[in-house]
């Protein structure tokens, strides 16, 4: 009997957990965008309205930036329609125009992973602490477009003739990574 | 914080370590030597544009033409003129930089379908802008970038050139008196 009264809420416990569980994988009512994020605590539908308001230039700050010695061009003109897009120069005047290189930022609320041609690439699939992404490599640049939902993304590019251009795109996303929803 | 110093440290060391993969090809030298003679015909790189891509071979050529020039002592460049040709040389590939990175996202972009217009359309894109032929845009690109940085380079020696020669002749002078 002692047992059985110890016992009891320790079971009740379970089952809510359970039952909070079975709730959660719950695909009823409005259809929700899978998210192919690892980040445990982010929904889809939560972690687009969060892109959305994200201004790529706030995501290399002005401290790292300079430490970096990157040169924040600004808000750059996104090449694909509806994303918003941020631009960084390591200069040839700073740093010699054989270490130099460009960093951009677009940001792309709308267009997932599929959406994007592989021809002409090497591919690579990448993990980060929060997010997986897939490396788009070609000759002198190369980027790392990081999966926010199955319809969002976040493109780091990297141009750079002198040194590896993957190296660079992955040590940005790195930095960034945890920056994003 | 620490991850953060550990990753803005890792940049700066991936930054200055040269590529291990195979560098944009300069252009081969050929057997002329004076470097204003290889410079005729060149854009200049002010003027170098997008659609002017027919002149890389010409801005490479010139480059390689330039260092060898300078590496054997060929011109002297006084050191004030010369920083200002570094910086312009220089401005000029950072906005190279910046166009490349527009064509890496056009390039992944440019998702063409299965459609008959786009199998008509996608072997113009592969030769004509990403790196598919020997037209396309990408080679042609990494080649004004190695023309121009080989230009930096022999105006940097002729600087150092200019110095030298400048040194000698004063210690020169000094020794007369």
């Amino acid at each position: 009997m002692t047992n059985r009264i110890m016992h009891a809420p320790r079971l009740t416990a379970t089952l809510a957990l359970a039952a909070l569980l079975l709730a959660g994988c719950s695909t009823g009512g409005v259809p929700q965008p899978a998210s192919s994020s690892p980040h445990p605590s982010t929904t889809a539908t939560t972690a687009t309205s969060a892109l959305a308001a994200l201004d790529p230039c706030t995501l290399i700050t002005n401290q790292e930036a300079t430490t970096v010695h990157l040169t924040l061009n600004g808000p750059h003109k996104a090449v694909i329609g509806t994303g918003r897009a941020c631009r960084w120069t390591a200069t040839s005047a700073d740093v010699g125009i054989r270490n130099g290189y460009v960093i951009d930022i677009e940001i792309q609320p709308a267009r997932g992973l599929n959406d994007y041609n592989t021809a002409g690439f090497q591919l690579q699939s990448m993990t980060y602490k929060n997010h997986k992404a897939e490396q788009f490599a070609s000759q002198g640049a190369c980027d790392e477009t990081i999966i926010i939902t199955g319809s969002s993304t976040v493109i780091v590019t990297a141009v750079a003739e002198f040194t590896n251009p993957c190296t660079l795109a992955n040590d940005f996303a790195t930095l960034i990574d945890p920056k994003l929803p | 914080m620490g991850d953060n110093q550990d990753i803005l440290g890792k940049i700066n060391a991936d930054a200055s370590t040269p590529s291990s993969t195979p560098q944009p090809a300069p252009a081969a030298a050929p057997a002329e030597s004076g470097w204003a003679r290889a410079f005729d015909g060149a854009a200049p790189p002010s003027t170098l544009a997008p659609g002017q891509v027919q002149n890389a071979q010409q801005v490479a050529t010139a480059g390689s033409q330039m260092l060898n020039a300078a590496k054997s002592g060929q011109f002297t460049v006084e050191p004030g003129y010369a920083q200002q040709l570094i910086k312009t040389l220089g401005d000029e590939v950072d906005r190279l930089r910046g166009l490349r990175s527009d064509i890496q996202l056009i390039q992944q972009t440019a998702k063409l379908g299965e459609t008959p217009a786009a199998q008509k359309v996608a072997p113009f894109y592969t030769e004509q802008v990403a790196d598919g032929g020997p037209h396309s845009f990408v080679p042609k690109h990494e080649m004004v970038i190695a023309g121009l940085v080989n230009m930096a380079d022999a105006i940097q020696i002729a600087m150092n050139n200019y110095r030298a020669t400048d040194d000698g002749s004063a210690s020169h002078i000094a020794s007369a008196d």
